[in-house]
């Protein structure tokens, strides 16, 4: 590109050559792309000057990339810009999917531009934060591909509230049967697989680890296990809900029904009257550890066999909690998830930590905060 | 890649990007969210299994804390457990390391001592000890972490191993509410480093001795008994800030300290801060009207909780304005005076003619606050107002105290007052809620 003959001062912008991983050559004004180290550095090295010589930006930049990082360039490198002003253009240029968020991360990285690395990172920081892992995976399109297995292995706690994460879990699956059942319309039977590989993995992980410390686990997985097995024996679904043997859930749960006869009674009356929850629980139960496994750990003492008192007491407690779920489904989800609304983790200001020795001066504390203030 | 762009956005927007970005891009965004929503980044997907191991930051702030503090230390769930989990899970250097122990019953502090030697192994940076419980002892292996840039700790009590010389690269220091414990007699440390150091209300700290030739801020808050003049022996001191909680008579005195003296040593000083109990303490001896040299350095300057009222302070005060000829900015939180005090004394002398014989210069801005509109208030502003001939901007707030009405005839008075610079704008404020 020639310059143009008549000189006039406002126009005189110098233009650069920048090359993407594609072989696509685009001119871009000098003052815009040196607002990008990388590319800063290879003009004072000499390249970029012509069309012969273009600069090669790096792999991880393509031409829709480069355009958002140059938009994002050329609105930043304006100086009389308010800080304001650079605020409102950051909070309306972040808009976009994850994918070309996550593009333009990878990107202004390469591309060693910090404040929009900064930027996108913590939108993307804000999008998984609060979220359950269910909602994470549908925003980035992550493939829920652990095992069950790998899911029962110890990790945080999040959820206190046993209801509530009780819930979660029930509601999590039902979402899961119902894509599963979409699946299933498609002709993919791999939500049948799942099941299945899972129980193969529980036995054999069972197996191989008798000598494992954590007794409660082997002990609550054998319960699941066996139960399993009835299930597939009986053909009569059977539930476990596997944090009841916690006694405060005892206490809540259970409203004590008379007659507890032995387990293939329970289960014939179950499959009569209860078809749909038991559906949903059997499926539940391995998602069932993977947040309530804490729970059981330390503070029981359940050995290898299971006491027939405690199981009989547990399928007390089980059918309880499907009969009320039966019965009034729909507004204990809504009750439940207001509850698990609230518990959410929320952001707070930390309130400044005042003395507590009781100080004389009563502007001690905002004296404090004053030069607190002035600490860089 | 380039498929991809070429068949467009659709094939785009179902694939997982994100598990595919670089290593310390995928640190960066777990760090800015809270530490256990990134641990629960686990269970999302096999990639993400392991992800958050190697974060570089472990940040267990208040909020965690008041979250797991409810479980017990060693309870299920407990804030001690969780943490020896995350660190049991964790692989690779930890560079940053915050943790702010709940208020729990804690019989020892094994475990807090633990980490700090796992941490010494990992290359830590930063640290931020934070004890809402009885002062803990801190842990010799503290000392061994010779990398430390930022260290923060709160109540502790301080005894380093008697071979221990210093931290060669720490470069901001904060210590709050520690105990120096008798046992340090003057061993100097060496920090050669240090850039910024803060000390508040920390007891015994006559026997803290640094050797600092590079910092650049000091602010000591509440420590009755700092060897100041020790702490201000720094060449490149920019920024200072000094206060006191109790008044004077209240405290033995461990050091000769008087106004000339503190501010011969401010040469370089830019930023002085300091509250009227300190004022006092300074003032308890005679003020001279001029220094010995001028502090040509200090620009910003900010008196808190000053009674103008007070002859002393008054004086004081002028003493600084007298001696500060490139002052720019100035602020002042004003602190009611008793009722039965007589404010004659500092009205007269504010109205005397050569009460302030030279001009400020440089003076831009001015900043007063919590104004009650007494008689001292007003003539220091209208002082101030004929005194200042580049001031630009002047602004004035009322007592959070005063009704309207007395907010209304500050305004009026302070309208009157003759004002030496043509570009002064006056802003007056309602106080904050």
């Amino acid at each position: 590109m020639s310059e143009p003959d008549v000189i006039k001062p406002e126009m005189m912008k110098s233009y650069i050559w920048l090359q993407t991983a594609d072989g696509s050559i685009q001119q871009v004004e000098q003052e815009v792309a040196i607002f990008c180290p990388l590319i800063c550095h290879e003009i004072h090295a000499g390249m970029g000057s012509s069309k012969t010589y273009p600069i090669s930006l790096p792999a991880r930049v393509n031409p829709v990339t480069l355009s958002l990082i140059l938009d994002y360039c050329r609105f930043h490198q304006v100086p009389g810009r308010s800080n304001k002003e650079r605020k409102s253009f950051d909070e309306k240029f972040i808009r976009m999917d994850t994918n070309r968020l996550c593009e333009l991360t990878s990107a202004a990285d390469s591309l060693q531009l910090k404040p929009l690395v900064d930027l996108t990172s913590r939108a993307l920081a804000r999008m998984i934060e609060g979220k359950t892992p269910e909602e994470i995976r549908e925003t980035f399109h992550i493939p829920d591909d652990l095992t069950e297995e790998e899911k029962l292995e110890p990790l945080k706690n999040i959820t206190d509230d046993p209801r509530i994460r009780l819930l979660n879990r029930l509601y999590a699956r039902k979402r899961k049967e119902l894509k599963e059942k979409e699946k299933l319309k498609n002709v993919e039977v791999e939500a049948e697989h799942v099941d299945d590989r899972s129980v193969d993995e529980l036995l054999s992980f069972i197996n191989g680890e008798n000598g494992e410390s954590k007794e409660v686990k082997t002990a609550k997985s054998k319960k699941k296990n066996r139960r399993r097995k009835e299930q597939h024996k009986n053909n009569a679904p059977v539930c476990a809900i596997s944090d009841t043997s916690s006694t405060n859930n005892a206490t809540k749960e259970s409203n004590g029904i008379g007659s507890v006869g032995h387990d293939d009674d329970d289960n014939r009356v179950k499959s009569r009257c209860l078809p749909n929850i038991n559906e949903l629980l059997k499926l539940q139960d391995s998602e069932d550890d993977r947040f309530g496994l804490d729970d059981e750990f330390d503070d029981c003492d359940i050995g290898d066999g299971i006491d027939p008192e405690i199981k009989e007491q547990i399928d007390r407690e089980v059918e309880d909690f499907a009969r009320r779920l039966n019965s009034d489904w729909p507004e204990r989800v809504q009750e439940l998830l207001s509850l698990g609304q609230e518990r959410r983790p929320t952001l707070y200001s930390v309130s400044v930590n005042g003395n507590g020795n009781g100080c004389s001066a009563k502007f001690s504390n905002s004296t404090r905060l004053e030069m607190e203030k002035h600490e860089k | 890649m380039t498929e991809n762009y070429r068949a467009g956005i659709v094939t785009c927007a179902k694939e997982d990007r994100i598990s595919n970005l670089p290593e310390h891009l995928i640190d960066s965004i777990l760090e800015r969210v809270p530490l256990e929503e990134a641990v629960r980044t686990s269970i999302l997907s096999k990639n993400w299994r392991y992800r958050w191991t190697t974060m570089k930051e472990l940040v267990f702030d208040q909020q965690f804390s008041k979250k797991f503090a409810k479980n017990g230390a060693f309870g299920h769930n407990g804030f001690i457990r969780i943490v020896n989990k995350v660190l049991f899970f964790h692989k690779g250097p930890i560079l940053k390391f915050h943790v702010h122990v709940p208020n729990m019953f804690l019989d020892n502090f094994e475990e807090v001592d633990q980490w700090v030697l796992f941490l010494s192994r990992n290359g830590v940076n930063e640290l931020l000890l934070n004890n809402s419980n009885r002062r803990s002892e801190l842990p010799s292996y503290l000392f061994c972490c010779l990398e430390l840039t930022k260290l923060e700790l709160h109540k502790c009590c301080f005894k380093p191993p008697l071979e221990f010389e210093g931290f060669l690269n720490l470069e901001k220091l904060r210590l709050e509410d520690i105990d120096f414990g008798a046992r340090l007699c003057g061993t100097k440390f060496n920090l050669p480093q240090l850039k910024k150091l803060s000390l508040l209300k920390c007891t015994n700290v006559y026997n803290f001795n640094i050797k600092a030739t590079r910092l650049q801020e000091l602010i000591v808050y509440a420590c009755h008994d700092a060897m100041l003049l020790r702490l201000l022996d720094s060449p490149c001191l920019l920024l200072v800030s000094i206060a006191f909680e109790k008044p004077i008579e209240d405290f033995v005195r461990v050091e000769e300290m008087n106004l000339a003296t503190m501010l011969s040593n401010l040469s370089k000083v830019e930023y002085f801060y300091i509250n009227s109990y300190f004022l006092k303490f300074l003032i308890a001896e005679k003020i001279p009207k001029l220094l010995p040299g001028a502090i040509s350095s200090l620009k910003h300057l900010w008196l808190l909780d000053i009674q103008l009222g007070d002859l002393n302070q008054l004086h004081a005060v002028l003493c600084f304005l007298r001696n500060s000829p490139n002052l720019e900015k100035l602020f002042v939180r004003h602190f009611d005076m008793d009722p039965r005090v007589d404010v004659g004394p500092a009205s007269d002398h504010l109205e005397s003619p050569n009460c302030l014989d030279s001009t400020l210069d440089q003076l831009k801005i001015v900043e007063m606050t919590c104004l009650k509109g007494s008689k001292p208030e007003l003539l220091f502003i209208k002082l101030l107002l004929a005194h200042s001939p580049s001031l630009q901007k002047f602004t004035i707030k009322p007592s959070r105290a005063s009704d309207v009405q007395k907010r209304y005839d500050i305004a009026k008075e302070v309208m009157q007052f003759p004002r030496a610079s043509t570009k002064a704008k006056m802003f007056f404020f309602d106080p904050e809620p």
